[in-house]
Formats: structure tokens, sequence, C-alpha cells
């Protein structure tokens, strides 16, 4: 990728990340991005064909408990943080839109 | 006289049940001690103003019961990583973007030392959610290394590692995602242990990448540790990850050291080289066997760290929407962005292939590599570090360059394995060295006894900065 295409693909990963970048940030990630994936890109020169891939270090799988209800947060604590609230709920943004 | 403030874990513990000092002398003159100099230092983001109240309730319950035996740690103080979340008082993750935020539940591991009597002290600095190696990337300013005002303490757990070494603390939580704990120990001559995958439960810890994520203690011995880490381990029924912790291993007669050869290449500082195999060399003539052996991976540790870390990083930010706390996603710090956009294109349509998946199985090639080695002895030994602390803006323009600042310690969070950091040594101009032992998965018991045998031998930890 060339360093135009770069600025395009990184414009449309901040709308996915929901992030607005400044001017000067998108300049200085421009720049940072392909240094950082070239520095990465070294993992090729390992050879993995016959290599699983590990995502539980500890081996892990499904951990169940029963289903059952016990204490949790009150509805009042767990609102004390939100920026805006109606009655019991977090208030948020529409989402949609009306006709 | 030393000052209460000065003393390790195991004397603090001491002192208040036998009565020779109360936990409102100890909790004072800790207290004095931040407010004497932590303006030079910026290692507390905020402060605990219940802890006398705490002491004093410490010292009504023991002259109730002197006896306690149930809380093991009464009336001791103590600094919590401000990833960690702390029931009413303020967690900002080092972020700007949670500069108001007041948890309504404390983290697991905060929860059990409470119960064990310990008393929050205050909220240590980091790296902006645990992103960095240096507290540079803090959105309140960077911490100063004890040892020498000019350089870094080392980071993510920057502000935990300095408190202790500073006597700000008697002891201190950190987090470790890919040397975070181990790192500013070294950095600032304390001792930190990252403990195996899944051994401390990571609940209430402010996520960053979730497969690496171990909280773990700093304190001022190997000792102090291991008690600290029996204290915080074990399940809660809140993290599915979280193992019941049974120590699998058991001491030898004779333990053998493994020395990787990858460790010890040109690129490491010849005089942390020199402090490392000088202890190698003194536990040897104490009765250790020592064998060299190679993790021929080792250079790929930071590369594939830095898509699996940013990868599971731009997922855990996802949660900070503004709405149900914290302020809007404009407010994140500059490396926040950078890796929530490096772990957003790795994750990508048509890059995951590329990258997530292919860094998985670079990550299972390291989990047999230390397997593999872990068949032919039982622990490895290496430095911690690269280099000695680094200046302040040394690195900072550079993200690659801070990245290898954690290149002989990623590998075990890669594995899963723990690791225990302890000082070894001083440069000719006086700053910290660092010794790393490595175990396999649930050693932690092997790596407390060659940590505590090394510590019987020299004096390294007991050295305090001058400030």
């Amino acid at each position: 990728m060339n360093n135009q295409q770069f600025a395009t693909k990184i414009d449309q990963i901040a709308t996915l990340a929901k992030l607005s970048l400044s001017p000067k940030e998108k300049k200085d990630i421009v720049k940072q991005l392909p240094e950082i994936i070239t520095f990465v890109e070294q993992i090729n020169q390992a050879r993995t064909k016959s290599t699983q891939p590990l995502f539980s270090v500890t081996g892990k799988k499904n951990v169940f408990r029963e289903d059952k209800i016990e204490p949790s947060i009150p509805v009042k604590e767990a609102l004390t943080n939100a920026r805006s609230v109606y009655k019991n709920y977090f208030k948020v943004d529409a989402i949609l839109e009306e006709k | 006289m030393t000052n209460l403030n000065q003393l390790t874990l195991k004397k603090a513990t001491e002192g208040i049940k036998n009565k020779t000092f109360s936990s409102f002398d100890l909790v004072s003159q800790t207290r004095k001690r931040i407010d004497e100099i932590d303006s030079k230092l910026n290692c507390f983001l905020a402060l605990n103003d219940k802890a006398i109240i705490e002491a004093k309730e410490a010292d009504s319950l023991l002259d109730k019961d002197k006896n306690n035996i149930n809380k093991p740690l009464l009336g001791v103080p103590f600094a919590v990583k401000d990833v960690l979340s702390t029931r009413g008082i303020k967690t900002t993750a080092s972020s700007q973007i949670l500069n108001d935020y007041v948890p309504v539940f404390d983290a697991t591991v905060v929860k059990k030392l409470k119960n064990a009597g310990a008393i929050i002290l205050g909220k240590t600095n980091c790296d902006a959610f645990a992103f960095g190696a240096s507290t540079e990337n803090s959105g309140f300013g960077v911490t100063k290394n004890p040892w020498d005002l000019t350089r870094v303490p080392g980071g993510s757990s920057g502000g935990s590692a300095a408190a202790v070494s500073a006597d700000e603390c008697i002891f201190s939580l950190g987090t470790d995602t890919g040397g975070s704990i181990r790192q500013p120990s070294s950095f600032c001559s304390v001792t930190g242990l990252k403990p195996t995958y899944g051994a401390c439960s990571r609940w209430g810890l402010l996520a960053m990448a979730s497969s690496f994520d171990c909280p773990g203690p700093i304190a001022k011995s190997a000792e102090d540790c291991e008690i600290l880490f029996n204290i915080i381990a074990g399940p809660d029924g809140k993290d599915a990850t979280a193992s019941s912790f049974s120590s699998t291993k058991t001491v030898k007669n004779r333990l053998t050291l493994g020395i990787p050869k990858e460790y010890f290449t040109s690129d490491i500082d010849e005089e942390v080289k020199i402090s490392v195999s000088k202890a190698v060399k003194l536990l040897e003539k104490n009765g250790f066997l020592v064998k060299e052996v190679s993790l021929p991976n080792t250079f790929l540790a930071i590369p594939a760290y830095y898509i699996l870390v940013p990868s599971e990083i731009s997922s855990n930010m996802a949660r900070y929407d503004g709405i149900r706390f914290g302020k809007e996603r404009s407010n994140f710090e500059d490396e926040v962005k950078r890796r929530i956009i490096t772990g957003t294109f790795t994750l990508s349509s048509g890059y995951f292939d590329q990258y997530y998946l292919k860094a998985s199985k670079v990550r299972k090639l390291f989990q047999d590599d230390f397997a593999r080695v872990f068949e032919k002895v039982d622990l490895l030994i290496t430095p911690v570090t690269p280099t000695p602390p680094f200046k302040i803006g040394e690195n900072s323009a550079d993200p690659v360059k801070m990245y290898l600042a954690d290149i002989l310690t990623s590998g075990a969070n890669l594995a899963g394995i723990p690791g225990l950091a302890l000082p070894c040594g001083f440069t000719k101009s006086n700053l910290p060295i660092g010794l790393q032992i490595l175990g396999p998965h649930f050693s932690e018991n092997l790596l407390f006894f060659v940590g505590k045998a090394f510590q019987e031998l020299t004096d390294w930890h007991l050295k305090k900065p001058n400030i």
C-alpha cells in the first residue's frame, strides 16, 4: 500500500472504530502505521504450516456455573456514572431515524 | 531507626500484630511520606481520604481480638494501579476519558486484599489503559524514577513500582500484559510478580488484552510477593479464565536453571548482561545447576505481541462509549488511538488470516518452545529489560523503539507462564538492573524459592533511592 492508500484505509478504520482523528493525529498515524505493520510482518519468517493457533494459554475451554440469580449492583448505583438517565435507564442517542 | 513506611510487608504485619506500632502510626507515616515527596515523583493520582479512619478501625479490631487470624494483612497500607477498580475511589486508567469515573465495585484482587485487612492508600499512575512501557502515555503526566528523576520508572505499572521503591506504600498492585509489572519493578529496583495467566481473577481490571492481562503484586522482597500472591490468587466465579490454583511443582533438591542464549545477545546492554551473569554464578555457587538453553523464536515475541494485543485492545475499547460511564472517545490519548487503529486494521476484513491468525500460530510456537525447554530445566534466568531505565522523552517519538522495551518480558505473556523480577545490581551511574525468573504454568512456588534464596545471598533489594 502506498501512503495515499494507507490514508484512505485509516479513514475507513477510524470510522469502524468510532474515532475522530485530528489532522495532526491522522498525519502521525499515516506515518506510523506502515512502520508498525512492516515491523510486525516479521512474523512471516515463522514456519506455521502445521501449527494450530493458540487462543487459550492454559488450555481452558468452556466454564459453566449454575444458572441462578446472585446479588448484583443495585440499579441506582449502576447508573451513577451515566451521562444521562431516564427513570431507571441509560439514555442514549437515537440510532434509527423516523421517516 | 527505620521509618515505618520503609518496612517490608512481613515486618509491617508482625509489628502491628505484636503492637510494636499501630496501623495508625504506619498509615500516618506513609501518608506523610507521600505528602513530602510525591510532588517530585507523581506516583499517585488519587488518595483514599478514609485511610486514617480505616487504620484506626484496624487498631480497634486488634484491641478486641489480638489473634485475629482471618486478617493476615490487617492495617497495612498499599497502593493500587489505576486500571484496577476501587469502590468509591476514582479510577481513571490514567486516561482523560475516565477522569471522573468512580467505580461502584472493587476488583477481585483489591477486594481480597481488603478482606485480608489491608488499607488502600491511593491509586497510582500508569500509561493510559496500561498501553506503554514508561508512564509517558499517561493522561496525567509522567511518573519520575526515584533513582534518577530525569528517567522513566518503566511501565505500564510505573507509579506502583516507583511508590514501592520510594517507600510511599508497603506494597502495591500492578498488572502485566507484556511486562508491565516486571519491567517497572526492574527499573525501580523492587520485586514484582507476573502470575501464571488465570492464577488471579481479572474481574474489575479495566481490560487491555484479555488473553494476556494478569494482575499481580509489587513489593520489597520475594517473600512479600509470595504472601500477597497466596492471598490474591484463585477463582472468584466472575472470570471464566481464572483457575483453581494448585501448584504442581515440587521443590527438588537441586533445581536446574536454564540460561536462554537469545536473551543475552549483543542488543542487550553490557552492564545488564554482566550483573545478570554474576547473579547466575552466585546461584550456581550455592547449589543450583545451570544449563544453557535456546528459545529460537524469541525475536518474534514483540512482532506477534503487537498484532495480538492491539487486536484484543480494539475490541475491548469498544465499551468506552461515553454513555454508561466516562467521556467521549475523542478524549483517548494518542497511544490508545494508535493501538485501536492498529488492532482494527489487523482484524479488518481481508487481513485477519494474514495478521491475527498467523500471530496466534506464532503464539503456539512460543508456548511449544517454553514447554520443550522446561523438559530440560526447571526455571529460566534472564535479564528483565534490555537496558537500564531510559530518559524521559528518549523513546516517546518512536513507537516501535518503545515497544522493544518489552522484548525480554512479553514471551511469558504469549505463553501464559509466570515471571518474577527482582533487583540484581546497579550500573556505574547507579541505575537499577533486574533479574527475571521464568517458570512453567503454576510454578510460582519455585520462582519464590529461587527469589528468596537469591535475596538471602544478596542485599540489592534492600538498597533505597536517595530522594
